[in-house]
């Protein structure tokens, strides 16, 4: 009962179709392509495409912080940088910020004009001030996800050893700005996102060793008190290895490149639901309207979809070869503003 | 970095059509399509720097390989023969030119009509060499004619630890970049038999692309081809042997490869048995050919996992040269048999590449013209996914047209070769290139443009194009020759390929004794 219950509410929170709320002066869904290195722009209210912009080398993360996209290069290619954007249509290039050769920086958060930014090959989590890098403090091996929450960052360490290729036991580090104090609390293997929920609770996407591949465990996501940085529950997928996470009201999503959206009650944890869109998906975020997601490709289409009611409810073909990949929202209204941050999202 | 030893160069081809044959040059074993009619080719001689001589054909040592990718087509198209050895490696269907001894083939020609082809072979008789340069570079190579024998040693090592900035103007210096390789050779020929060896040890680092760098990573590499013809009917076989590895971390591979040939007559015939990743591979091919003095024409079929036509013909009409091809590049084995790991997975089901086109070419004077069209059906791309692995993609498209002009003291020419893929950009392949060279008696100089370059198929960002300029000296003294060059004297390294920056400016010394 407690399920049906539990989907009906989510079916409910997703159900309503795409509004066209009044009074928006932006509503536009970026979406990062890491193949063709560029950053693409969908306008859901004219469904229409914007052409892309450069973006630097092995482009893998976007986030928003105060009025500006924040994008993290990777730097496979080339050197490693973040890119500053103005959130107009297309983006606007306002300055890049080198990072250090062969840190791989993989994501990052915004936290009081400060830049956050994760290392995944050189263990540390960068911090950027006006537009230059001030500082770095080492964290737990191979970190991805960032998270800045509570006046906090809270780096999700994979555990990934690089030296062996292998996954080993994964960590959250808890970093204060104020007082430079470092908490982690070990979890599964390989952690990769977090993001939190309207209680003030951490869920930690702990994604396993992809047992479709030799593994032993499958994806879970893990919830943690912040505070006491204790996890308190947990809810499991099997049969799975999701790999991005998103939080909607009382709903949390994770979803992988198997392509199979998994819907869990968060006041439950428990798994309720779950949608099969096709193999490839890699970005995913959560907006008042719905859940986005990106299917990936090189050679095939690449697609942005619109998930409401857990159905799709709008597709874009985004072309060939280009790699679809994080996707972030961007709606501005005269009375508010509303963008992701990180994998979850905030509003100011 | 790989030093080796070969440029094209102003000399005039060795190539000598003889009769209704095919022609034969320099190496009796080396039967090359170079000269025939109306097919552009171009003849390659010694330097030290390997890269440099293919350098106005887009081929550069960004660090760690040379691979020869002509005409905007990846290098495993460019077919590279060693005194006639195929050499191109069953693993990876192309070679990288810094692991052969370059300081022991003298020189060869490339072939940039249909299917690209680099021949190179050992030199006619005893020379001796020293060589020294930028970034710790030693090395020597010395070749002795005792009878009907031709015996070569070589050996070269440097650090290879030049200093670059990257594209924000930060700047580093390269680590575990040395490399070391002796080389042997010998030739016996006599009368209608003819034994060739060829064998090689590198050790080198491998230092990574700028954004992901490698501190740890070394390679080892041991090469050996070898050969035995009588009259028309050779044998040959190679065996590469390349071990990587990464804080104790080690994959080997062993490529062997081994076949029979034979020519005589119009027709000719060979069979092969590759061997890599514990996959064995056979491969056939038949042609018949008839030539003229103006035009011929091949026919011939390849048998891989099934039976393909090929074939080409050419004529030449006064100034007029015209040629159209049809060939198949098929897989190789990392392509087909990459065992799954964490990374990759091969697809053994992959269809080879169909390669067809033609080309019309004029030549007047001093100045030549051309423009070629090649299509590449089921071309072969690693495209990742949840893993990286290689698919067929559709066509193709290399178009080119480009234009030369050569005298005494200039060789100028440029080429525009937008390849494109589904109407977008390929990786790292410059629409436009240019280059000049200039000759003053014992003075040379030469610059050598390259276009921008996309860093991914069709993506949006893009390399900025790059003028490489090049200076040197050279005197020759009885029988020695003694040449200094001044390389990149602007100083730049950009990247040709997207993280790999080009060494900045050196110097070679080499004394040469012929």
């Amino acid at each position: 009962m407690k399920r049906l219950l539990c989907t009906g509410a989510a079916l409910l929170a997703l159900s309503c179709h795409r509004d066209e709320p009044e009074g928006l002066s932006a509503y536009s869904i970026y979406i990062v392509e890491d193949m063709a290195e560029a950053i693409s722009v969908y306008l859901p209210l004219s469904d229409s495409l914007v052409d892309p912009v450069p973006a630097g080398a092995t482009p893998n993360f976007l986030f928003s912080g105060g009025s500006c996209l924040y994008l993290v290069n990777s730097g496979f290619s080339g050197s490693p940088s973040v890119m500053a954007y103005e959130p107009t249509v297309p983006p606007g290039l306002v300055a890049t910020i080198p990072m250090p050769p062969g840190s791989n920086p993989y994501a990052g958060a915004s936290l009081d004009g400060r830049l956050y930014v994760s290392g995944f090959a050189s263990d540390m989590l960068y911090i950027i001030e006006n537009n230059t890098l001030a500082d770095s403090v080492p964290v737990g091996k191979a970190p991805e996800g960032v998270l800045a929450f509570g006046g906090r960052i809270y780096i999700v360490c994979t555990g990934y050893d690089l030296a062996t290729y292998t996954f080993g036991p994964g960590s959250l580090y808890r970093y204060d700005p104020g007082s430079g104090q470092l908490d982690s609390v070990s979890l599964g293997l390989n952690p990769q996102w977090c993001a939190a929920d309207d209680q003030g609770r951490l869920h930690i996407l702990v994604t396993g060793d992809y047992p479709d591949y030799g593994g032993t465990q499958w994806g879970k996501v893990v919830l943690v008190d912040p505070g006491s940085m204790n996890p308190v529950d947990s809810v499991s997928f099997p049969g799975h290895s999701p790999g991005a996470l998103a939080i909607l009201g009382d709903w949390g999503y994770a979803v992988g490149w198997d392509g199979t959206l998994l819907a869990y009650g968060i006041p439950s944890m428990t798994l309720m639901d779950s949608l099969v869109m096709g193999q490839g998906i890699m970005g995913l975020a959560a907006e008042p309207q719905g859940l986005w997601l990106t299917r990936w490709s090189n050679t095939d289409e690449n697609w942005l979809f619109l998930v409401q009611g857990l159905s799709v409810s709008d597709s874009v073909a985004l072309g060939q070869g280009v790699g679809a990949k994080a996707v972030l929202p961007w709606i501005e209204s005269a009375a508010s503003c509303f963008v992701p941050a990180g994998p979850g999202f905030t509003r100011f | 970095m790989v030093m080796g030893m070969f440029l094209i160069a102003l000399a005039t081809s060795d190539s000598v059509p003889d009769g209704d044959s095919l022609p034969v040059f320099q190496a009796p074993e080396v039967v090359a399509t170079a000269s025939l009619p109306g097919t552009r080719a171009e003849t390659l001689a010694l330097e030290p720097v390997p890269a440099r001589a293919l350098s106005h054909l887009g081929v550069y040592d960004y660090g760690d390989m040379v691979t020869p990718g002509l005409s905007g087509l990846p290098s495993r198209h460019t077919r590279v023969l060693v005194q006639g050895i195929p050499a191109n490696s069953p693993a990876t269907g192309t070679i990288d030119l810094s692991l052969l001894p370059l300081p022991l083939l003298t020189g060869g020609l490339a072939t940039l009509s249909g299917r690209p082809e680099v021949a190179l072979w050992l030199p006619a008789g005893p020379e001796a060499r020293l060589i020294a340069g930028s970034f710790g570079l030693v090395g020597a190579a010395g070749f002795a004619r005792p009878g009907p024998l031709l015996l070569g040693l070589s050996f070269r090592r440097a650090d290879n630890c030049f200093a670059y900035t990257d594209e924000f103007g930060r700047e580093f210096k390269r680590e575990n970049a040395d490399e070391e390789q002796t080389g042997v050779a010998g030739l016996f020929s006599q009368g209608d038999v003819s034994v060739f060896l060829l064998a090689s040890a590198t050790e080198r680092g491998v230092p990574g692309p700028i954004g992901s760098p490698t501190p740890f990573a070394r390679l080892s590499d041991t090469l050996v081809m070898a050969s035995a013809g009588w009259k028309g009917l050779s044998c040959f076989g190679t065996r590469d042997a390349l071990v990587y590895s990464d804080r104790g971390q080690a994959s080997a591979t062993t490529a062997t490869s081994a076949g029979l040939s034979y020519s005589g007559g119009p027709v000719s015939l060979d069979a092969s048995r590759s061997r890599a990743l514990g996959t064995d591979l056979w491969q056939a091919r038949g042609q018949v050919s008839v030539i003229r003095q103006s035009w011929f024409a091949r026919a011939g079929a390849l048998f891989w996992k099934g039976l393909y036509p090929t074939g080409d013909a050419g004529m030449e009409l006064g100034p007029l040269g015209l040629q159209a091809f049809y060939g198949i590049v098929p897989p190789a084995l990392n392509d087909l048999a990459w065992p799954e790991d964490g990374f990759a997975v091969g697809n053994p089901s992959l269809s080879p590449e169909k390669m067809w086109g033609g080309e019309i070419s004029l030549e007047v004077l001093s100045g030549k013209a051309w423009a070629s069209l090649k299509l590449v059906d089921d071309y072969i791309a690693w495209v990742p996914g949840e893993k990286w692995t290689p698919v067929n993609l559709r066509g193709v498209i290399s178009p080119e047209a480009g234009a030369s002009f050569r005298t005494a003291f200039l060789d100028a020419g440029g080429s525009w070769n937008p390849v494109r893929w589904q109407g977008e950009r390929l990786a790292h392949v410059p629409d436009i290139r240019g280059w000049a060279r200039f000759f003053a008696g014992p003075v040379w100089f030469s610059g050598t443009y390259t276009g921008p370059r996309a860093t991914t198929p069709g993506g949006a960002r893009e390399l900025p194009g790059f003028l490489m300029l090049d200076a040197g000296l050279s005197f020759s003294v009885a029988r020695f020759t003694l040449a200094l060059s001044l390389l990149n004297l602007l100083g730049e390294t950009p990247q040709q390929v997207a993280g790999y920056p080009l060494p900045g400016r050196r110097f070679l010394f080499e004394i040469k004794w012929r």
